[in-house]
């Protein structure tokens, strides 16, 4: 969809300085409570640790939305913006901070697919779209935890594999 | 001219304020901040005043995951600079238009006391009327396709106290599943009231389509008079990437809200608010 429909006001010729190459990521570090009371800062309380896996990701994610057209050899697109914020979202909601980062690779589409793989599973998940996803699970311990499905916006089952790689 | 549904709750004068409806799309990467003086002129004879706002970020209802970290606020930026959310304003200040490269908005608001309710049927017309403009201008200036993703319908209600009540510190009095903490010594003097509320949408097959936002916080209106301030959104994606499948999640979304308020709030301020079914 991306390469047919993304540049076609400026016709065949795409002007690399439109292609997203940086990926700017703000990390606020908020008051888990508002400091209202005087001397109670944020620093006061406890802070859920930044996920260990973030700045890979992200690092990773700046790399695809650079890339190419035709980087595959073929019409490949670079990742869609839209779909990188999904993804990045999308992880923030459902991987524990301790996991492993995902080995992240581009689709051609423009989507990203993002994969765990080790002795015990294996797992891989194509985001198409915000919202559109296909995963694939293979638990080599419990295969009655495998599945192979599209994904629309109930990630129950899939979140609950995820939890899974981080307890590795 | 289009009816409303006889099975839903109707009141003759409704404290609604506000009432929102609008559809998140994959951004249209073709749009630059130069696009944005031919897209007013499309909405400019009924909206001839332009505002320019900061973006909203894109939002998505999922289930099955937790919220994001409250500590960490990922902001993305791509190559060329975030295009501003636009506001096309009518001359009375009562209607506008919100655009920016990912979403579509229409605002009805109630801006002096002495006009009335349009109601959902007229807004709706005017919202799909104006989205149909926007996939035409779209399509003509090779933008990209609008591709629906996510849908709100959102109602801003005030409650206001009457004569010498003071409704914030009487939730008994508007809502149905609060009771009455006057006279009960075993607990301080109620200052005021707000609550959140959130209600999953499934659909006929059970599988969950979007959420229902209830929201009350306490408020002064400008008259001086006490009030609740009560907001109900509901969000969630279409069926499909279709205006009809957008069409129908605001029907279905409005009809929540509506049956929603009506069961929430008391027969009291039905009354106030002449409950007419």
């Amino acid at each position: 969809m991306k390469s047919s429909a993304v540049f076609a006001i400026t016709d065949e010729v795409e002007d690399p300085a439109d292609r997203p190459r940086r990926l700017s990521w703000e990390l606020h570090p908020t008051p888990t409570l508002d400091p209202m009371i005087g001397g109670l800062s944020s620093a006061a309380f406890a802070q859920p640790g930044m996920p260990t896996w973030l700045n890979a990701t992200i690092s990773k994610l700046e790399e695809l939305l650079g890339l190419a057209s035709g980087w595959d050899g073929h019409d490949g697109s670079a990742a869609n913006p839209d779909i990188v914020n999904f993804t990045i979202h999308f992880l923030l909601e459902t991987l524990d901070p301790a996991a492993p980062a995902p080995n992240i690779v581009p689709l051609s589409s423009g989507g990203v697919q993002l994969e765990w793989h080790d002795h015990y599973v294996d797992l891989e998940i194509e985001i198409e779209a915000p919202n559109r996803l296909f995963a694939s699970f293979e638990n080599y311990d419990q295969p009655n935890q495998s599945f192979e499905r599209p994904f629309g916006v109930d990630y129950t089952q899939l979140a609950k594999a995820m939890k899974s790689i981080a307890s590795r | 001219m289009v009816q409303r549904s006889p099975d839903l709750p109707d009141f003759a004068i409704p404290p609604v304020v506000e009432v929102l409806l609008g559809v998140q799309f994959d951004t249209l990467p073709g749009f630059r901040s130069v696009h944005s003086g031919s897209l007013w002129s499309v909405f400019r004879k009924e909206f001839p005043e332009f505002q320019e706002k900061a973006p909203l970020s894109p939002a998505f209802e999922t289930f099955g995951t937790k919220p994001s970290p409250q500590n960490i606020h990922l902001q993305f930026h791509a190559g060329a600079p975030p295009v501003p959310r636009y506001w096309f304003v009518n001359s009375e200040k009562t209607e506008l238009v919100q655009f920016q490269p990912d979403r579509f908005v229409h605002n009805w608001r109630k801006v002096n006391t002495g006009e009335s309710y349009p109601r959902y049927e007229r807004i709706k017309l005017r919202f799909m009327k104006e989205l149909a403009q926007l996939v035409v201008f779209s399509q003509d200036k090779g933008l990209g396709e609008v591709r629906p993703n996510q849908c709100e319908v959102t109602y801003v209600n005030q409650i206001l106290s009457i004569d010498d009540e003071n409704l914030k510190i009487r939730p008994d009095m508007v809502f149905t599943f609060v009771r009455s903490f006057l006279g009960t010594k075993s607990i301080l003097e109620l200052e005021d009231v707000g609550f959140n509320l959130r209600f999953v949408m499934r659909s006929d097959s059970g599988e969950p389509i979007g959420r229902l936002r209830v929201s009350a916080q306490p408020g002064e209106h400008q008259s001086g008079a006490s009030m609740i301030i009560l907001t109900l959104t509901t969000t969630g994606a279409p069926s499909e990437p279709s205006m009809v499948a957008v069409s129908h999640f605001l029907d279905h979304g409005r009809k929540q809200i509506v049956k929603t308020f009506a069961e929430l709030t008391t027969d009291l301020m039905h009354k106030r608010w002449g409950r007419i079914q």
